[in-house]
């Protein structure tokens, strides 16, 4: 039998994967994570994207709302 | 204390931010499916006896291509394992390392959950629950349940992607009719020759994947003898548009020539000697290379034939080419 003790292992991403603070007590432990520019270039187009997609959503809804009060509103006529 | 901790920077090693562009993420939905899904929705929705109002319709088809790009999205994400493994895949986004699998996941949620809020807006509550029922189907049932564990994964999970064309007629009906019913039964027949001559040819992807498709679970010969027969049940069921009026002289001509020659690359794969891998022999070498080709001719086939199939609905129903079946009332 082993009598060796194995100490807890801290996650090895704690630190960046928690953008600056300690991944359990939520303290700031002063490292920050700066981007590459390839990173932040594919941040920035996936934002772009993701905002389109939301807005087309938005207008989806917007679109489909008055087309239903249009059929709405000749069927009460 | 180093120059990083001075500055209060800290990079990881091999970055933790993403650099996956929009386009990663488009290929999630798996775009071409996406197309086929499109095209056969749009048939069931045109060839409905019912007009829609054409906002709402385009609006509900692009909810309907989401919720299936959605499915696709879990697929990936569910078998990434598999799909690193497999020449095919390898190149998805998720294999790749371009999105996470969580991301993946995430994606494939929240896109479902807006597909079916948007075709209940849209559409009515029958269409957004077929569409949910199908991405569930796809999702869970075929892909965490049966593909991983029955040869028949394909020939239940099938029932999935023909799912669209009735989801397009209930949009323009809300309701469940007998030719909507057979409208799915065409895809739901079509998909088991169609997956099985891409298995055949591609089998010791699957094999080495531990996917159960047929020809790894029970051979090549009789893969080839099930695709024979699937064809002659699928071919001699395309026809049956014609008998209830929904399908008129083009459909009907469609039909019987596209299902010829589907029969006809059928046989001629049941008569070769497909997806035998194994002899080192050079003669046996040819001849099952020249099956392959058999059925990968087959797969490419049933791709266009499907396709032109609905092409003739469509023509029937939104261009005026319907000419009724002498003996069959429209």
């Amino acid at each position: 039998m082993s009598n060796e003790t194995e100490t807890p292992k801290e996650h090895p991403m704690a630190a960046d994967d928690n953008f600056g603070f300690h991944h359990r007590e939520g303290l700031p432990t002063g490292e920050h994570y700066k981007l590459s520019p390839e990173e932040e270039a594919a941040r920035k187009k996936r934002n772009i994207a993701l905002a389109w997609s939301l807005l087309g959503f938005m207008a989806i809804v917007f679109v489909v709302t008055v087309v239903r009060i249009g059929q709405n509103s000749a069927g009460a006529l | 204390m180093n120059q990083s901790t001075n500055d209060s920077v800290h990079r990881a090693e091999g970055g933790a931010v993403s650099t996956a562009s929009p386009r990663d993420y488009f290929d999630l939905l798996k775009p071409r499916v996406m197309t086929l899904v499109v095209f056969t929705a749009f048939a069931g929705l045109i060839a409905a006896p019912v007009d829609v109002d054409p906002l709402l319709a385009f609006i509900s088809i692009a909810a309907l291509a989401v919720g299936a790009g959605a499915a696709g999205a879990l697929n990936m994400a569910y078998d990434a394992d598999i799909d690193a493994t497999m020449k095919r895949t390898q190149k998805r986004p998720v294999p790749r390392g371009a999105v996470s699998v969580s991301d993946a996941y995430g994606m494939g949620v929240v896109a479902s959950i807006l597909s079916v809020l948007v075709m209940a807006l849209a559409a009515n509550y029958l269409a957004a629950g077929l569409l949910a029922f199908s991405i569930f189907f796809y999702a869970v049932i075929y892909t965490m349940i049966l593909k991983r564990s029955t040869p028949q994964n394909i020939v239940i999970g099938g029932a999935a992607g023909a799912f669209p064309p009735m989801i397009g007629w209930v949009v323009a009906t809300g309701e469940i009719s007998l030719d909507a019913v057979i409208l799915f039964m065409i895809i739901f027949l079509w998909t088991p020759p169609h997956s099985w001559a891409l298995a055949l040819y591609k089998s010791g992807d699957y094999a080495a994947a531990g996917v159960p498709m047929m020809p790894v679970a029970k051979g090549a010969k009789s893969t080839r003898l099930q695709i024979l027969l699937y064809s002659i049940v699928m071919v001699v069921f395309a026809g049956a548009p014609v008998l209830t009026g929904l399908g008129g002289v083009v459909y009907g001509v469609t039909a019987l020539g596209g299902g010829a020659l589907f029969m006809l690359l059928a046989w001629r794969i049941f008569r070769s000697r497909a997806g035998e891998a194994g002899s080192t022999a050079e003669a046996d070498l040819y001849a099952v290379r020249a099956g392959d080709k058999a059925a990968r001719d087959l797969f490419a086939y049933s791709i266009g034939y499907l396709a032109v199939l609905f092409a003739a609905l469509i023509a029937e129903h939104a261009f005026g080419a319907y000419i009724v079946v002498p003996g069959v009332s429209a």
